[in-house]
């Protein structure tokens, strides 16, 4: 109806505007090219041609949008608005009376707009076909996608992995089961009007997860696409809510010609927040959010596909936040068929999932063994690649200390020994990607200069838990003071008290609870062997000869926090 | 210094880093306690060449002013051995190293000999023979020297060096050091002398700073008295003929000496010249 309504409006401008404005534009190229028959026809059909272009490039209509009957695009109304203007004056004789455009030019004009309109979508669509062709040929042959394991990455492949900060978008990137864990999601997903918060701390992965879920979709061919949705530094909620509805609106665009919701978002917000703007004098004021909401459902069938939203990142937006108002948004969410969404959050997230969501997912978590296995893998990398140097400590071999550590926990329990802590800390992905990824660069600069085990530890620390390794930057010579002084001179009044203060700075930097504070503990404690005093952890370090302890401890620390080789003590 | 570079030397083919060490150890005392701290029991076989390479790079560098205090870096090795090496490997090195000295380094055969023995962890037993070695190279070495081999193992600007070869810093326990009294090296006064009148400069306030009474030395202040028995000991007739020569020593002409010294060579020259008026 609208496709009409626009049609009819066209043709009223087709009859009666169009000879005025061709006559205007007519006289300036006449005069523009001096009455020159061949530059005028060139000239005009030139211009033409490029306003045509950059109009269609701007509302990018695509063949694939085209669904001729349901939702006919708008190049459709300008095709039947010439149509009707070369119909009106044998309608009606008053209407033939004023001066208007010749129907059989109206005519000429619909079939070469029809024309230049299909000819240059199916350009458009011929060459997205040829480059999606050129892809799938360049890429390498996998006729069966499936995720990563350790064993069949490369040194080179692996190097690769963690030296990428962005999500990853393969099954072939995937190290810790998301790949499996899409197939569960998608299931979900699958039955219609499902609804899924997914939990997972900052760096777990959740945009990972999203694109794998979107490619898991795509190769089974789900009825699904997604709209995802970043909440990340709006500092109102009605700004979110536009957001989510204008992605949601222009990735259904990608699909279908979206002109009857493409005012959607400013409706919505507009009827939701009890404002009227201009843009509700074109609409029916009278819907609610949820009528408005609702008018995707026939798009959406007409597709037949279920859109899902992806909200990510509610956690990080800014202070005057109000969630509950994108909350409300996504309840409504479940009133309009074949919309579905994903609020994907952090477990510290204060929210009611229950009420919101049909199910709640947690993200799988690194298995202990596989961030083992990769720590191991990388440190032996880094120790063949500068294969003169002599290293003094013995390396640890992570990946038995892990295996071992239930046997250990029977024979010393709450004994930790640092391997189990730093993959403890480790089991982040965004956390093992960067400390990683810290670990290799700063060895190529401290190789054989500090324990690599202590480097590791330092990496992990550093990443995994910030606040607390900046505690040790900041207190570093106190914590080598108070560290070093032995069981005979602990009576020390000085050094007592010198104890007691640095173990209350660091209760006040575990009291703020931004990490798992045993595991650093632990680290922190094999890391400077004689700061037990800093807390209750029982550990039995052991000290590294190119680790910050013994008579060179200060210059190791600084090498180990500086990442550089000359220090200045 | 990179620890890989130290390493490197360290846990190379041995002996023939040795020298490399050794000039790294004397060139920079960072390199010095990156050696001290990654010492262990595979260079324990490293480290007497390593001093001994440091005491002839002192003797080439220094020449008669030779000592170890000259390089700090040496005292990192030689706690490194010291702790880790027995003393029965330590012995015939450390007198082939006194022996080293003689002729012509006194000042740093001095120096090693207090670091490794003027200490109270050692017994009179474990410093006899070491003693009596450098005692006896003393004596065969010097015997036939002329007197200008003599001038020249001494050093003009540390009077002390005469002093502590034949009484040690450990003067004033004389029961634990073997060959430490003026009769065991009074065979050296005659040559002396003889040579003093060579080389007055570098000899005299060395004779001079010998023959003070240890009463006296004892003093805080600087006081002198001639000790009768040294020079007797040392001198036997020709004792006044030493008292005079301590009188015409202008101590002014010794410029190369610290104001301690000029004070002891002023104050026996006072003493000299009261015996002298006293004896006419």
């Amino acid at each position: 109806m609208r496709i009409l309504l626009f049609a009819f409006i066209g043709s009223i401008f087709a009859l009666y505007v169009s000879p005025v404005t061709t006559h205007w534009s007519a006289a300036r190229l006449e005069d523009a090219t001096q009455h020159n028959l061949i530059s005028l026809c060139v000239l005009s059909g030139l211009l033409c041609l490029a306003c045509l272009s950059l109009i269609h490039g701007f509302a990018r209509f695509r063949l694939q949008q085209a669904r001729w009957l349901t939702y006919p695009p708008l190049p459709v109304a300008v095709v039947i608005a010439f149509l009707l203007a070369a119909i009106w004056p044998s309608l009606a004789g008053w209407i033939a009376a004023i001066p208007h455009i010749e129907p059989s030019i109206a005519i000429m004009i619909a079939i070469g707009y029809g024309l230049y309109w299909v000819l240059s979508a199916s350009a458009v669509a011929a060459v997205h076909a040829l480059r999606r062709h050129v892809e799938s040929v360049d890429a390498p042959d996998t006729p069966t996608e499936s995720r990563a394991t350790l064993e069949a990455l490369t040194d080179e492949q692996l190097s690769a992995w963690f030296a990428r900060e962005q999500p990853i978008s393969s099954p072939r990137e995937d190290l810790f089961g998301f790949w499996e864990f899409a197939e569960t999601v998608l299931q979900k997903l699958w039955r219609e009007g499902n609804t899924i918060a997914l939990q997972g701390g900052f760096g777990a992965g959740k945009t990972s997860f999203i694109r794998l879920l979107e490619h898991r979709a795509a190769q089974r061919r789900a009825p699904l696409y997604f709209a995802r949705v970043s909440c990340w530094g709006f500092e109102e909620a009605i700004a979110a809510q536009k957001s989510v509805l204008s992605t949601l609106v222009k990735s259904t665009n990608e699909r279908v010609e979206c002109l009857s919701i493409r005012q959607l978002p400013q409706e919505y917000v507009s009827v939701a927040s009890k404002r009227l703007e201009w843009l509700s004098l074109f609409s029916s004021s009278d819907e609610t959010p949820v009528e408005q909401l609702q008018r995707l459902s026939p798009i959406l069938t007409a597709i037949g596909r279920r859109v899902v939203v992806v909200v990510e990142d509610v956690d990080r937006a800014g202070q005057k936040f109000d969630i509950s108002t994108v909350f409300a948004l996504l309840a409504q969410f479940r009133e309009v068929r074949n919309l579905a969404f994903i609020l994907t959050i952090s477990p510290h997230q204060v929210a009611d999932f229950a009420r919101l969501c049909e199910f709640t997912e947690f993200l799988p978590v690194p298995a202990a063994s596989t961030v083992a296995i990769l720590c191991q893998r990388i440190r032996d990398r880094l120790i063949k690649s500068f294969p003169d140097d002599i290293l003094v400590d013995k390396v640890q071999d992570l990946v038995n200390a892990e295996r071992i550590e239930s046997i250990a926990a029977l024979m010393m329990p709450g004994v930790k020994d640092w391997p189990t802590a730093v993959i403890q800390l480790l089991r982040v992905p965004r956390f093992l990607k960067r400390a990683l990824r810290r670990f290799s660069e700063a060895w190529n600069t401290l190789h054989g200069e500090v324990s690599i085990d202590a480097l590791l530890m330092t990496c992990a620390l550093r990443e995994a838990a910030p606040s607390a390794f900046s505690f040790l930057q900041a207190e570093l010579d106190d914590v080598l003071t108070a560290a070093s002084q032995t069981s005979h001179q602990s009576n020390n009044e000085h050094i007592n008290k010198l104890r007691e203060e640095l173990k209350e700075s660091w209760q006040n930097v575990v009291n703020k609870k931004e990490f798992d504070a045993r595991p650093v503990e632990v680290v922190i404690q094999h890391l400077f062997p004689g700061t037990s005093f800093l807390s209750k952890s029982h550990v039995i370090p052991t000290a590294l000869k190119q680790g910050p302890s013994g008579s060179r401890a200060k210059t190791y620390a600084l090498r180990l926090f500086t990442e550089r080789v000359e220090v200045t003590e | 210094m990179r620890d890989q570079t130290m390493l490197r030397l360290m846990r190379g083919s041995s002996q023939d880093k040795v020298p490399q060490l050794a000039n790294e150890i004397i060139a920079s005392e960072s390199a010095a306690g990156v050696f001290e701290y990654f010492a262990d029991r595979t260079t324990a076989t490293l480290l007497l060449p390593i001093l001994s390479h440091i005491h002839g790079e002192l003797r080439r560098r220094h020449g008669v002013a030779a000592d170890l205090k000259q390089n700090e870096g040496v005292f990192a090795v030689w706690r490194v051995a010291r702790a880790s090496i027995d003393w029965h490997v330590i012995e015939p090195w450390l007198i082939d190293e006194l022996l080293n000295c003689i002729p012509g380094y006194l000042r740093l055969l001095n120096s090693v000999y207090y670091f490794w023995l003027a200490t109270e962890e050692h017994t009179r037993q474990q410093r006899e023979p070491v003693r009596r070695a450098v005692l006896d190279a003393c004596k065969t070495r010097f015997a036939d020297a002329n007197a200008g081999t003599l001038c020249d193992s001494f050093d003009p600007s540390f009077p002390w060096v005469l002093f502590h070869l034949v009484f040690t810093t450990d003067f004033e326990q004389p029961e634990l050091v073997p060959y430490g009294s003026a009769s065991d090296w009074a065979w050296l006064g005659p040559l002396l002398l003889r040579a003093a009148r060579v080389c007055p400069l570098t000899l005299m306030p060395q004779l001079i700073i010998a023959a003070n009474d240890f009463d006296t030395r004892r003093r805080t202040v600087i006081a002198y008295r001639f000790n009768d028995q040294f020079l007797r000991e040392w001198f036997g007739e020709k004792a006044s003929e030493f008292i005079g020569m301590v009188r015409g020593f202008d101590a002014d002409d010794a410029q190369q000496l610290d104001a301690n010294a000029i004070g002891y060579i002023r104050a026996a020259k006072a003493d000299a010249e009261e015996r002298l008026s006293t004896s006419t």
